[in-house]
């Protein structure tokens, strides 16, 4: 049986919508919700700082 | 505290410097210069050289506790934005293929050949009105029904159409025999395609069936399950005038449960 090309997938769980997420909003095919994505985070430090192998850092740690 | 107990001395070992000491310096007080002063004054500077090196070690554990708290700090944080990269990837990746959940199933319509000995699908018989999808090709568990095309561009999964009316041209609906076309509710994974879907687990939840001129319609689940235990019961059922009005009526009946299976789980009622 030729369904014609993939679209996209949808995740059938009934107890998602007691465990607090958001209200799916309603398809042809019933309710479907899409998740968006989240806002960046600032970095929180940085990451990039290079620690030699002794550990201790080559330089100041950002506090 | 004494220099010797904090060089590590007991604090009896400590006691009996001090009274040494006192001594000597009686001693000293009594007689002036002392022989064997010279070995006691390298003692006492080796000593000193010890304590002043004990002092700057424990000014730099000091410094090494703080760095390796600064860095047990700065590990914890990494790990709660590295939590928030693993959430961010995840939410991406659903933006990007479009993927969405849904709390109630996915409705698709199926056919089935029916003979004496079952109900048969295009790969395999069905024996109750639940079937849990395999992947004929890799025969592997994860992830199926499969989208990224390691069983083929149609892949594994549960068929099911949208419409009834394409299930019907496709197989030739006429020459087929005696068929049975279900309306089949899709769970966990359910991939979308133009004009049906693969579902990872179905449940038949109505059944319009025929052989012969008989024809049976239920949307009872012990029903359908008796049915496709014993394809036979449906010759028990009343027989209909034509073939052509069999199969209006059971595309009739599937596509009415549809509806209300839909009403249903939308919360909206004609009542």
């Amino acid at each position: 049986m030729d369904i014609g090309n993939q679209q996209r997938v949808i995740i059938v769980e009934p107890e998602q919508v007691a465990s607090g997420q958001p209200r799916p909003v309603e398809t042809d095919s019933g309710r479907i919700h899409h998740e968006t994505s989240a806002t960046s985070w600032p970095l929180p430090l940085d990451m990039d700082q290079e620690h030699d192998e002794a550990g201790s850092l080559t330089s100041q740690p950002t506090l | 505290m004494s220099s010797e107990m904090e060089a590590g001395l007991s604090s009896d070992g400590a006691r009996r410097l001090d009274a040494l000491n006192a001594i000597v310096r009686l001693y000293q007080n009594r007689y002036g210069e002392l022989e064997g002063m010279a070995d006691l004054a390298k003692a006492r500077a080796a000593i000193a050289a010890r304590h002043r090196r004990l002092g700057r070690l424990a000014e730099e554990h000091e410094r090494i506790a703080k760095q390796m708290h600064a860095l047990t700090s700065e590990v914890e944080r990494i790990e709660r934005w590295m939590e928030f990269c693993l959430e961010d990837v995840v939410a991406r990746a659903k933006e990007v293929h479009a993927e969405g959940w849904s709390p109630s199933p996915v409705l698709g319509f199926r056919l089935w050949a029916v003979r004496s000995e079952g109900l048969f699908g295009v790969k395999m018989a069905w024996h109750s009105r639940r079937m849990k999808a395999t992947c004929l090709t890799t025969r592997g568990g994860d992830e199926i029904p499969h989208t990224d095309g390691r069983c083929g561009r149609l892949g594994c999964g549960i068929y099911a159409a949208k419409s009834v009316d394409p299930l019907y041209r496709e197989f030739d609906i006429a020459g087929i025999g005696d068929v049975a076309l279900g309306l089949v509710a899709l769970k966990g994974k359910v991939v979308e395609h133009d004009s049906g879907y693969r579902g990872a687990e179905a449940e038949v939840i109505a059944l319009a069936a025929s052989t012969g001129k008989h024809l049976l319609l239920t949307a009872n689940g012990d029903r359908i399950d008796e049915v496709f235990a014993d394809p036979t019961l449906i010759t028990r059922e009343p027989e209909t005038e034509s073939e052509r009005h069999r199969l209006f009526e059971m595309e009739t009946f599937v596509e009415i449960q549809a509806r209300r299976a839909t009403e249903w789980t939308l919360g909206t009622s004609n009542v």
